[in-house]
This record gives C-alpha cells, sequence and structure tokens, in this order.
C-alpha cells in the first residue's frame, strides 16, 4: 500500500489545517466554559479529534513556512473552513429544523475567522511547534473535561464521547499516515497490521457513532452550541448598545437577534459514577491538582529556558527567526505556560505514538535537527520535481540536488555529508556541526530564492 | 566546517590498502575496481573468485597480491586427476622413523590461488570446503591449522564448460566475492604492451606488508561502525533474496555476514570509520550474485543474477529521513 508524498500538498492547504485546528480550540474552549457552568456538552471532544490528522500532517510539513501568498492562504482557509462548518451543519439533516435558519451566520462567523487569520498568518512565520501544540491543547482540554466529570454532577454519557474522540482521532490519524508516503511507505510495509487495525477499529467505532448520531440528535446539536453561545453574546452586546442610544422613546428588542435556544441537557445514559462508584471523584481531582502542579512546574522551567535560548539567540549572530510567540508580555508569558504543558503532552503523545506501532525513537536533539534539515533539502527537490528515489542514497541524490541548484555545490556536498556522518555514523551532531548546516543551509536558500 | 570523518584506525586501513593498491597497480593495469574488492576480501580474510575468459589477467593479478603481501603464497593447478591429497598434504611413512610424517600440501600457505578451480572433480574441488570455512584441514583424521591470514584465490573460465564441474553452491558460499576483471579498454590494452614489453614488472613488485600486518588491520576493520538502520538494510536486501519468487535459492546467513564484513571493509579503504548504504549497494553484486540461483523462468527469460540484484536493490527502500 503506497500513500500520496505529503510533498505535493499543498502549503495553503497545511496552513487551512492550522486554522481548522484552532477554530477546534476555540469550539473547544467554549464549550467547556458551558461545560463548567453546568451545561452539558461533548462538542470538545468531538473537535478535539481534529488535531490528530492536523498536528500529524503538520509535524511533517516544513519546519518554518514562509506565507506570503496572503490571497491563497485566505482562500484556502475560507474552503477549508466552509467545509468544516459545512460538515457540521450536514450532519444536522432532518433531526434539527429549528438550527436550519442560522448556517449562513456561521458559515460567514467561520469564514470571518478564517480570512482573518490566514491574513495574519500571511504576514509573518508559524512556528511549526504550534500545530503539536493544537494536538496538545485539545488534549488538555480533554483532561479538563475529564475532571469536570468527575468533579461536577454528570449530565451525560462519558462513554460515547470517548468512543467519538477515539474513532474520529484514530480514523484521522490512520488518514494521515497514509497521506503521508516518504516514511509511512515503509512504514506501512514493516508494520502494516497495526496501522489496519486502527483504521478497522475508527471506521467500527465511527460507524457506531454515526448510528448513535441518528438515534439521538441531541449530541449533534450540542455540537452547535459555542454558535448559540456566542450567538447570546451578541444580542446581549447589541441590547447593551442600544441601551446607550439617547432615550427619546423605549426602544423594542429586536426579533430577528432572538436565537434559537439551548435544550435542557437530560440524562442519556448510565455516567462514569454510576459506572465506577464514588472513588473517582477524588481521584479524578487528585489527578486534575497533580497535573496542574507539574504544569504549572515545568511552565516556570519552560519559561526560564526560553529566556535562556532567547538571550542566547540575540547574542549569536545566528539570523533571527520571527516566531508568533516570545515577546515576553502578557500574552506571551501565557503562551509559555501552555508551552509547558504542551511539553507534557508531547511526551505523552510520543507514548501513544508507541503504543500504536509507530518505530520513532526519540533522537538526541541535534540527531534531530540534522534530519530535519536534510529532510527539508529533499522536500524542496520533491517540490521542484526531482523526488529523492526510496532506494537513493544520500550521494545517489546529491547529483540531483547539485543540478537542480547549480551555484550551491559545495553547501549541498557539505550538507550532505554532514548528514550522512551523523546519520550512520557515530560523530555526534554538535552544536558547531548543527550551526554549520544551517548556515549552508540557510546560504542555499537564500541562492535558491535569487535563483526563482 | 570540515567533518571529521577519520579516525587513526581506518586511517591506517586506509594508507595500507592504498599502498597495496598502487604496488598491485604497478603490474596490473586498469582494474581499479578489481584490485580495491580484492582488498577488501584480504581485510575480510574472505576468499575471491575471479571469474572471466582466459588472458584477462586473473592470475597475474593474485600473483601480484600475493608478492605485494609478502606472504607465503602458493598455486595448485586443477586439473580432472588432482587429489585431495594433493592439495591438502598426505601422511608418508618414514622408514627411518618408523612414523608417518606429513607432508603439508599446497594449501599450507598464507594465499593460496587454484587456478581454473572447476576443472578438478567434485571430490578434490571438496577439500576446499573445511579448508575454506573453518581455515584447517583433516588428513587421515588428524586435524591442521591453516596459516594466518588463509585466503583462496579462485579462478575459473565461465566460457569453457567441457571437461569441467561446475561449483556446488556450497563451495560457492564460501567466496566472499566473485570478481569479474573483464576486457581492458583500447588505452589499457595498449599501457599493458608498453609495460611487458621490455620485461616482467612483476619481478619488481617489492612486498610491502607482512602477514602480521594485514591480521592486525583485519582486526582494525571490525571496529567499522555499522548502525542498526544500515543493519537492517543489509538484512532486508540478503532476506529480499529469498522472497522472490525469480530466485529458486537466495543468499544465506553466511552472505549477510559477509555483506557485513565487506561493506566495513570498504568503507575503511574510502577513509570512513562507519559504513553507509552505499557501500552495501556497491558490494551487494560481488557478494551475493554468486550464491543465487535463478528459477527456471528467469534463466529461460535470459535475466542475469547482477540484475537481479540489482532490481532488488530499486526495491529495498534506503534509511533516509
Amino acid at each position: 500500500m503506497r500513500g500520496v508524498s505529503l510533498t505535493i500538498i499543498r502549503r495553503e492547504t497545511l496552513y487551512a489545517l492550522f486554522i481548522a485546528m484552532e477554530l477546534s480550540w476555540i469550539v473547544a474552549l467554549v464549550n467547556l466554559t458551558q461545560h463548567l457552568a453546568e451545561f452539558s456538552t461533548m462538542a470538545p471532544l468531538a473537535w478535539t479529534t481534529w488535531l490528530y490528522p492536523a498536528s500529524f500532517l503538520y509535524i511533517k510539513a516544513e519546519r518554518r513556512l514562509d506565507l506570503r501568498k496572503t490571497w491563497r492562504v485566505g482562500l484556502r482557509t475560507v474552503v477549508g473552513g466552509l467545509a468544516l462548518g459545512g460538515t457540521a451543519f450536514g450532519l444536522l439533516g432532518d433531526n434539527s429544523p429549528s438550527y436550519l435558519s442560522w448556517p449562513l451566520f456561521t458559515l460567514a462567523l467561520v469564514a470571518v475567522f478564517a480570512v482573518l487569520r490566514g491574513w495574519i498568518l500571511g504576514r509573518r512565520q508559524i512556528d511549526p511547534r504550534g500545530f503539536v501544540a493544537g494536538f496538545q491543547v485539545g488534549f488538555l482540554v480533554l483532561l479538563l473535561i475529564l475532571f469536570a466529570q468527575t468533579a461536577l454532577p454528570p449530565d451525560h454519557n462519558m462513554f460515547l464521547s470517548l468512543i467519538a474522540f477515539l474513532g474520529i482521532g484514530l480514523f484521522g490519524l490512520w488518514l494521515a499516515r497514509w497521506l503521508d508516503s516518504d516514511i509511512s511507505a515503509r512504514r506501512l510495509d514493516q508494520a502494516g497490521w497495526p496501522l489496519l487495525a486502527c483504521a478497522i477499529i475508527a471506521i467500527v467505532l465511527m460507524a457506531g457513532m454515526g448510528i448513535w448520531t441518528f438515534l439521538d440528535h441531541r449530541g449533534v446539536l450540542l455540537i452547535l452550541s459555542p454558535v448559540f453561545w456566542l450567538w447570546e453574546l451578541v444580542v446581549a452586546l447589541v441590547q447593551f448598545l442600544i441601551s446607550l442610544l439617547p432615550q427619546g422613546k423605549p426602544v423594542e428588542p429586536i426579533e430577528l437577534l432572538v436565537g434559537p435556544q439551548m435544550p435542557a441537557p437530560k440524562q442519556v445514559g448510565p455516567n462514569m459514577i454510576d459506572f465506577f462508584g464514588d472513588w473517582v471523584r477524588p481521584v479524578g481531582r487528585f489527578m486534575f491538582y497533580l497535573s496542574m502542579g507539574a504544569m504549572a512546574g515545568a511552565a516556570l522551567f519552560r519559561s526560564l529556558l526560553d529566556l535562556l535560548r532567547w538571550l542566547n539567540r540575540h547574542r549569536t549572530t545566528t539570523p533571527a527567526i520571527t516566531f508568533e510567540r516570545s515577546q515576553f508580555g502578557l500574552m506571551d508569558d501565557l503562551r509559555d505556560l501552555l508551552g509547558a504543558c504542551v511539553d507534557l503532552f508531547r511526551r505523552l503523545w510520543h507514548r501513544i505514538l508507541k503504543l500504536f506501532g509507530s518505530p520513532r525513537h526519540p533522537l538526541p536533539r541535534g540527531e534531530r535537527t540534522v534530519r530535519e534539515i536534510y529532510a527539508q533539502i529533499m522536500r524542496w527537490a520533491a517540490r521542484h520535481g526531482s523526488p529523492r528515489a526510496p532506494h537513493q542514497t544520500p550521494y545517489d541524490f546529491l547529483p540531483v540536488l547539485q543540478g537542480l541548484l547549480p551555484d550551491a555545490e559545495g553547501d549541498l556536498t557539505h550538507l550532505t555529508e554532514c548528514y550522512v556522518t551523523v546519520r550512520y555514523g557515530t560523530a555526534r551532531a554538535d552544536p558547531e556541526l548543527i550551526r554549520a548546516m544551517k548556515h549552508s543551509w540557510s546560504r542555499i536558500r537564500s541562492k535558491r530564492k535569487r535563483q526563482l | 566546517m570540515s567533518v571529521t570523518l577519520l579516525t587513526e584506525t581506518d586511517s591506517a586501513i586506509q594508507r595500507a590498502a592504498s599502498a597495496v593498491i598502487e604496488n598491485v597497480e604497478k603490474v596490473v593495469v586498469g582494474k581499479r575496481d578489481t584490485i580495491e574488492l580484492v582488498v577488501v576480501a584480504l581485510l575480510c580474510e574472505g576468499h575471491v573468485l575471479l571469474e572471466d575468459v582466459p588472458g584477462v589477467g586473473k592470475t597475474l593479478l593474485s600473483k601480484t597480491v600475493a608478492q605485494t603481501l609478502a606472504c607465503e603464497f602458493r598455486r595448485i593447478q586443477f586439473t580432472s586427476d588432482l587429489l585431495p591429497s594433493d592439495v591438502t598434504g598426505l601422511n608418508v611413512f618414514n622408514q627411518k622413523e618408523q612414523d608417518f610424517r606429513f607432508i603439508p600440501g599446497p594449501l599450507m600457505a598464507n594465499i593460496v590461488l587454484a587456478d581454473e578451480i572447476n576443472r578438478a572433480t567434485p571430490r578434490t574441488q571438496a577439500c576446499l570446503l573445511e579448508a575454506m570455512q573453518e581455515r584447517q584441514v583433516t588428513v587421515d583424521g588428524e586435524t591442521r591449522p591453516l596459516p594466518r591470514p588463509f585466503m583462496v584465490m579462485a579462478t575459473q573460465n565461465p566460457i569453457e564448460q567441457e571437461g569441467t564441474f561446475p561449483l556446488p553452491e556450497a563451495q560457492l558460499d564460501r567466496f566472499l566475492l566473485t570478481l569479474r576483471p573483464g576486457y581492458p579498454s583500447a588505452a589499457e590494452e595498449e599501457e599493458i604492451l608498453t609495460r611487458f614489453a621490455d620485461h616482467d614488472p612483476l619481478d619488481d613488485v617489492a612486498g610491502i606488508a607482512s602477514a602480521n600486518e594485514l591480521i592486525e588491520l583485519q582486526a582494525m576493520r571490525r571496529q567499522i561502525h555499522v548502525g542498526d538502520d544500515v543493519r537492517n538494510y543489509l538484512v532486508s536486501l540478503v532476506r529480499a533474496t529469498r522472497d522472490d519468487n525469480r530466485i529458486r535459492l537466495g543468499a544465506s546467513p553466511r552472505a549477510s555476514q559477509n555483506l557485513f564484513a565487506a561493506a566495513q571493509a570498504y568503507a575503511a579503504l574510502q577513509g570512513r570509520d562507519f559504513v553507509v548504504p552505499d557501500d552495501v549497494q556497491k558490494l551487494a553484486v560481488p557478494v551475493l550474485a554468486h550464491r543465487l540461483v535463478l528459477g527456471i523462468d528467469a534463466t529461460l527469460g535470459g535475466q542475469s543474477k547482477e540484475a537481479m540484484i540489482a532490481d532488488l536493490l530499486r526495491t529495498i527502500p534506503v534509511p533516509v529521513d
């Protein structure tokens, strides 16, 4: 089974995924807020599942992405956003006629966000760790919901939610892996059955989810709950603005602005506490406090580390790289805190990958960097019509690279030799070697831009 | 910045190997690749089968290598009436001492040239099996070790079939490499005429390495690093020969060992202290091809073993990520 090379997926598509994932966060967090306010919803669980394929695809993509073609990003993200919103609305069907009058509003909202985000992204570079972070934040949301389930009175079936989460997530993961061919072509050959099993489980679970959706449309409605919440906010804001008007004569409430109301939550099945007993609550609470404490500690450590790295970056002559984060304002502190959570969950993510039969082994940071740089070269060559054939060694591939960029023969040779030495030899990827590789790579990039 | 690829160990191997190659090239014209691979075999203490038409310098190459290494060299001309005892040696009754005395055969040398090996009967050929694998001979129930290093360089003519006995698979499997020197180019042939016009350049070849030095280099060769991924790649390649429907008999585990060692030696020759997939690819044909037995379809289809290996190399992904 061979997949399509990831290199043919356009960057803009990846950005669309990025934005779709951000939408997922927003919706998930809004839903969480609702949940803590004792509304019942399973939407965060469903939405966070988008993060699986998105993060997987993204971490396979270029390390840093230069987004210059804003309009393409905008267009793609609009399409991506519409697809996202449309899918949610498409699920409604005949089950919920009362909400069909609002799809245009929601779609417009999603599209506006997507365009704005695409426009902002188009002016800067993305730190791709954000994508991985996205998944992990989603996971954090899940943890919070689990906590809420144990600490607060339960009002919906947790198992169905988990089925949805696992089902869609596993399927997305499988799909993303299948799309990524360079490495997974071999990986699928070597460990095909776990992935296939994963896909089969996902399909079965998704089928279960679909059947359940038809039987109880309330779950689907809950997915859309953030729209209602936002709508209520808009109404409140408009009414507040109206109240500021000069009081010549009383202003009538605008009928059109009265949106649909959430149905009252009801018990739809056994919950975790019914199933396991009351001991779940203290355990859940303890786990929550423990994880939060660990995250706070890690956040402090991470912030300090980031500060040192930032100082180091400014001290050396390394060309500055624009990241979305770390300007050391309040928001950035919060992001750093989030980054710490991300780091914590990154480890968990690796564990999960291992459980699913992925042969990926954590590599030392230096070696990882060397491999990433070489992977960037390979992707660049693939985009220019010369992908490396699976049987080609780095030395076989070198003439191809040199043919693509004759001006950079020396740098390409140097990069290849460094990669070969670290990849197959016993040499350590020390900072000096990495710095030399980065310099070579940046020279190649500048030559490449001139050539284009 | 430059990356340090060399260590003291592998640079010693490279230095010694370069000296040997240069010395051999004083006699043998234009066979750099073949000479390099013979040195690879020397570093692995493996045996070489030189298979080509007569007159392309197979015997000359063997003699020159032996002379360069200043090792004990013996030549055995294999014929159909050659007996195993003519090769291994035999016990002769000494009347004066009233006891049997062992007269060592020509196999008791560091480098043995088995010329036209396929002309000997299977019985005589079989007497080499123990010597090549275990580096010992058993005569009249008594096992005698062979001197170290020990290397058999055999030659055979692939065209002439009459009066020959094809080497069995067990025998072929014991050869580390099969080399086909091939005809020289026009310029090389002219150079041969010039070089051999006045005198035999073999007379000028001096021994530049001793047996002990060679043993040391062989020990150093074992230190060359082979990463897990490259090891997996090598094993995948060897296993692919067993899984291919076109091949009736694939390469053995001994082939894996030999390919591993040969790749180490070749890497050392290139001045590296680690093996890269290129080394495995470079040596795949000389190490594996002669061990394969093609199926009937492939044979009738005119497919060669070399093409088959090249085909397999195109199907095994190289560890690059």
